[in-house]
């Protein structure tokens, strides 16, 4: 392959971020090279067999409707569909699959060589750069590559550490080559680097198991899908197993946690709290007799299981004996034991709203190198790359999504204004307006910005107008008025009321009210009908909550608008505190904002900033 | 260190103490200089005049706290009793804001606050970790016993705003009746001086006079007033208007009558006190009993009746809460925050179905005592479930 071209965008790795980045900016008309170390790789779920799940279930369609892939690819390969809280309350349902990897990874495979997204098997060492702008991508093998824009997306690859109790390997992935320079040419460009750690479970052999003592758990009946491209659909529903730990697997593993080299100190990268080693379960919670365990297929009629709640460190031998005391396990084999990884990233408050380098023009960072963790997380965060690499080819503004937008938006927002002191793993109690990001609203959240930077085919762009035209049509149906035999709810009605006044009231459904209310849903396929009449009920039930955000929204809304990004000097401000100066400094926000949002910055060191601006 | 003071003419105009205080072991969190020199105002002046001259300037009302506020030496309730304990009328007001100065009403809120963080955390538990359904009940159960202490200790809190006030800004007591009934004679008498004039003449005080004192550790002011009747004069009509003024913005009435006068009910939200004014001229009837006998001319009764006073005024400035919540943003921020709880109890007693509608309320309650504390939060809740809850599957 001859590369005197220039490329339009270089992806810097194949995972969910690169991926998605590589997909949209050449679905944007550019030209797009992804250079990854294993082209067999593209795509690949390197941790548990699902997609989705709670929060990121709801990244999940955004991403959809945000011109992305990962969506589609998951309802094609999912094998086990659930809404998971569905008892907890409408704003918090999040969807989530188990997936068939091979089949997810194959239709990776398959969308990029339909696309024309160029691939090519090298290693990136470091990145050329010209007047503080990109210039072009130097390999392994001393290959110099012009291109405008670069998006590294280095996963856990960046000088990848695997731990095994107190065995150490050099990789990127279990079996896999790590990389190395591109953190010293990323360095000695000014940006500041740290490590982080982050760990799997073991991968069990089926035929080991003994599953007749196991439980079962199976997916929804009626499965609702990622992807607003998806009509009817049919998935199957394959069962889960779980199993328990006990008193004895705990002992084992107290017993040998000194050989765990995150309690020996071995590990000196921060691990996610959210997704604990089963060590550190047991020692933090040593109350707890018993923790939860999920047999994971890794796809359908897989040998290989993925034994979900039991990361680990521990040397292989511990966490084998460990397992055998469980019923079921009592003669397990592992195809591979569960470990732990650190590896370089870069904390993300050195990057704009944009995902771009504050300093260096067409450099996107994406991924586990932003210190995220989450196949969706990077998979959202590469995809506004890609937008935004083609922004920055076109000269256009860049796409910022709020945090009342969106879940990415709160991320990306929390990533460059917060520290990043574990692993960042999106949560809904993340989002203030957590009543307006529904999996349910994703169209009417997004549609525009999609329709705006053209992310979606005209069909799709159709498509989800006549969906947001149809929840308008049925919420401007309800102020007709209901007559009190009509109603299938025993709520209390003497004479006729609108329909809204009705669906307001706690314990009544707008799947009461007559037909007539609802039959505009019927143009749509099953499951995208419902999901709009529930979504329609939302906003009827939480309408006063939603005036309450607005509020909120408009408030805050001045304080983004105001630039902070041309203050040179925080130590020529009068009366911000020494901590504040620091920290404003090393982040530099680009708005007011942003500055309040900073970790450690006070509403005193606000208004002092704001006075300063004002004068 | 000890030094003189120059002005023009290299001219030493006084010697004084210089005190430095280094950063961040100020008041401010500042350097500071303070400079001790004789209280003479002109030489005062003459000390500030050089000063400005090389470009100090004098500082703005409240500034000194507001710097200290800025740089983190104290919070905002503590900034807030540094004002009122400048302006406190009594020596208890001003012990009550050392105390809050001290942080015992930050500690109060604080400690509902963590209550409610907690009761939010183990909801966002509920959402973002645990996939099962076994732990809502708990969570409820637990949850709702939690909140409704905490709406009672809030309640009291807001409760503790009238004591807070009375504290702070005083209670008015105000001597009224009919003309001739012997108000300013009582008044007199009262103070233990003639603080007002007194004839026989009925209408003779037309303004009102008052006096500040300190009962019970309460700041008090005593207003006498012109008495109730039909106006002869213009004069007297405005006396009367101001009667009834003070009458409404009163704290406690003191309802004087005599045998000559009628006894008047003012139907006011006042506590009042009736007093039967000159026992020495005639002895009061059995519908009198209610009344404090009393005579202002001869100093019967007085004792007695100051220990009446200060007993009500006790009882209008106390409640059950030990600390006083003292300015109308904290009643405010309180108020809002009571009315979330109340919302959440309500939701989280329908079950777990509109647990989100509960999350906002709790939510929008922590905020509310956050901007009571002066402080934001974004991290804590997060901070709450990992700490708290064996999260990760």
């Amino acid at each position: 392959m001859k590369h005197k071209r220039t490329w339009d965008v270089i992806i810097v790795g194949g995972g969910h971020a690169g991926i998605e980045g590589a997909l949209i900016s050449s679905f944007l008309g550019v030209n797009v090279l992804i250079i990854t170390m294993d082209r067999s790789a593209l795509g690949r779920m390197s941790c548990n067999p699902a997609i989705g799940g709670l929060a990121k279930g709801q990244m999940v369609r955004e991403i959809d409707v945000l011109g992305g892939a990962m969506a589609r690819f998951a309802d094609f390969a999912g094998i086990q569909f659930k809404v998971l809280n569905k008892t907890k309350g409408r704003a918090v349902w999040s969807p989530r699959a188990q997936v068939d990897k091979r089949v997810y990874e194959n239709r990776v495979l398959g969308a990029v060589s339909k696309s024309k997204v160029s691939v090519l098997s090298g290693e990136v060492v470091s990145i050329d750069i010209n007047e503080y702008r990109v210039s072009g991508v130097v390999l392994r093998s001393g290959q110099f590559i012009k291109t405008k824009t670069v998006i590294i997306t280095s996963g856990t690859f960046l000088k990848g550490v695997i731990h095994i109790g107190e065995r150490k390997v050099l990789a990127g992935r279990m079996g896999e080559e790590r990389s190395e320079g591109l953190t010293e040419s990323l360095v000695s460009l000014g940006f500041r680097s740290g490590r982080l750690k982050t760990g799997t479970p073991p991968r069990l052999k089926k035929g080991s198991i003994n599953w007749k003592k196991t439980s079962l758990a199976y997916g929804d009946k009626n499965p609702v899908p990622f992807s607003y491209y998806s009509n009817e659909f049919n998935p199957p529903n394959e069962p889960c197993h779980t199993i328990k730990t006990n008193p004895d697997v705990h002992d084992i593993i107290s017993d040998n946690v000194g050989r765990s080299p995150l309690f020996s100190g071995d590990i000196g990268g921060k691990g996610p709290r959210y997704c604990p080693s089963i060590e550190d379960k047991v020692h933090r919670f040593s109350d707890r007799k018993s923790h939860g365990l999920f047999l994971e297929p890794e796809w359908k009629n897989s040998d290989q299981i993925y034994l979900n709640g039991f990361s680990t460190s521990l040397p292989e031998d511990v966490q084998l004996s460990a397992l055998r005391r469980i019923p079921g396990l009592e003669s397990v084999e592992f195809f591979r034991p569960g470990y732990a990884i650190e590896y370089d990233y870069f904390p993300p408050s050195q990057l704009k709203a944009s995902l771009e380098s504050k300093d260096i023009s067409g450099l996107f960072f994406a991924g586990q190198m932003n210190g995220t963790s989450g196949y969706e997380e990077a998979a959202a965060q590469g995809l506004l790359c890609g937008i935004n690499a083609v922004s920055v080819i076109q000269n256009a503004d860049p796409l910022v999504l709020s945090r009342s937008s969106s879940y990415i938006g709160v991320m990306v927002d929390d990533l460059i204004t917060k520290d990043t002191l574990e692993p960042y793993r999106m949560f809904t109690s993340r989002a203030e307006y957590r009543l307006m990001l529904r999996f349910s609203n994703t169209s009417d959240r997004l549609y525009e910005t999609s329709l705006d930077r053209c992310l979606l085919p005209k069909t799709m762009l159709l498509k989800l107008k006549k969906v947001l035209g149809a929840k308008e049509e049925i919420l401007q149906g309800l102020d007709f008025s209901v007559k009190p035999d009509e109603i299938l709810s025993d709520t209390p009605m003497k004479q006729p009321l609108p329909a809204k006044e009705l669906v307001k009231r706690p314990g009544v459904s707008l799947f009461d009210l007559p037909k007539r209310f609802l039959k505009r849903a019927l143009d749509f396929p099953g499951w995208l009908g419902e999901d709009l009449l529930f979504d329609v009920e939302s906003s009827v039930k939480y309408h006063g909550y939603i005036k309450r955000h607005l509020k909120d929204i408009e408030k805050m809304k001045k304080n983004e608008m105001l630039t902070v990004s041309d203050i040179v000097d925080y130590r020529s401000i009068p009366g911000l505190s020494k901590e504040a100066v620091e920290k404003l400094s090393s982040v530099r926000p680009e708005t007011l904002g942003q500055a309040m949002r900073i970790s450690g910055i006070t509403p005193a060191d606000a208004s002092v900033l704001l006075i300063n601006i004002l004068k | 260190m000890f030094l003189p003071i120059y002005i023009e003419n290299s001219e030493i105009i006084d010697d004084a103490i210089y005190t430095f205080y280094k950063s961040p072991a100020s008041y401010t969190g500042e350097d500071i200089i303070e400079i001790s020199c004789h209280g003479n105002p002109v030489i005062v002046g003459s000390v500030l005049d050089r000063l400005c001259h090389y470009g100090a300037r004098v500082a703005l009302p409240g500034e000194y706290t507001k710097r200290a506020f800025i740089n983190g030496k104290m919070d905002l309730i503590q900034a807030e009793s540094v004002g009122l304990l400048v302006s406190a009328k009594s020596k208890d007001a001003a012990k009550q804001q050392s105390k809050n100065l001290s942080g015992a009403l930050s500690r109060s809120v604080s400690k509902i606050r963590d209550d409610l963080l907690y009761c939010l955390s183990t909801l966002e538990y509920e959402f973002d970790v645990s996939e099962n359904n076994s732990t809502v009940d708990v969570f409820l159960n637990n949850s709702l016993k939690l909140i409704n202490n905490n709406i009672i200790l809030v309640r009291d809190l807001l409760g503790s705003y009238v004591r807070g006030k009375a504290y702070q800004q005083g209670i008015r007591v105000v001597i009224c009746g009919q003309t001739n009934a012997g108000k300013s004679t009582l008044m007199n008498a009262l103070l233990g001086s003639s603080r007002s004039i007194t004839s026989e003449i009925a209408g003779t005080t037309r303004d009102t006079i008052t006096s500040d004192l300190v009962v019970g550790g309460v700041p008090i002011t005593l207003v006498d007033t012109a008495g109730l009747r039909d106006p002869e004069t213009p004069i007297e009509e405005d006396g009367v208007a101001r009667a009834w003024k003070e009458i409404h913005r009163s704290g406690l009435i003191i309802s004087v009558y005599s045998s000559d006068t009628q006894r008047i009910d003012y139907n006011n939200d006042a506590a009042c006190l009736y007093v039967y004014n000159k026992v020495d001229v005639e002895h009061p009837r059995s519908e009198d009993k209610d009344a404090l006998p009393v005579s202002a001319l001869c100093g019967t009764g007085i004792a007695n009746l100051w220990k009446k006073i200060e007993n009500t005024v006790l009882s209008l400035s106390y409640t059950g809460s030990d600390v006083l919540v003292n300015t109308a943003r904290q009643k405010e921020s309180l108020r809002l925050c009571l009315d979330s709880m109340v919302h959440t109890k309500t939701y989280l007693e329908n079950g777990s179905h509109e647990l989100e509608l509960a999350a906002f309320e709790l939510g929008s309650a922590i905020s509310n005592l956050d901007s009571f504390l002066g402080k934001i939060t974004s991290q804590d809740v997060l901070d709450r479930v990992f700490a708290n809850f064996c999260v990760g599957k």
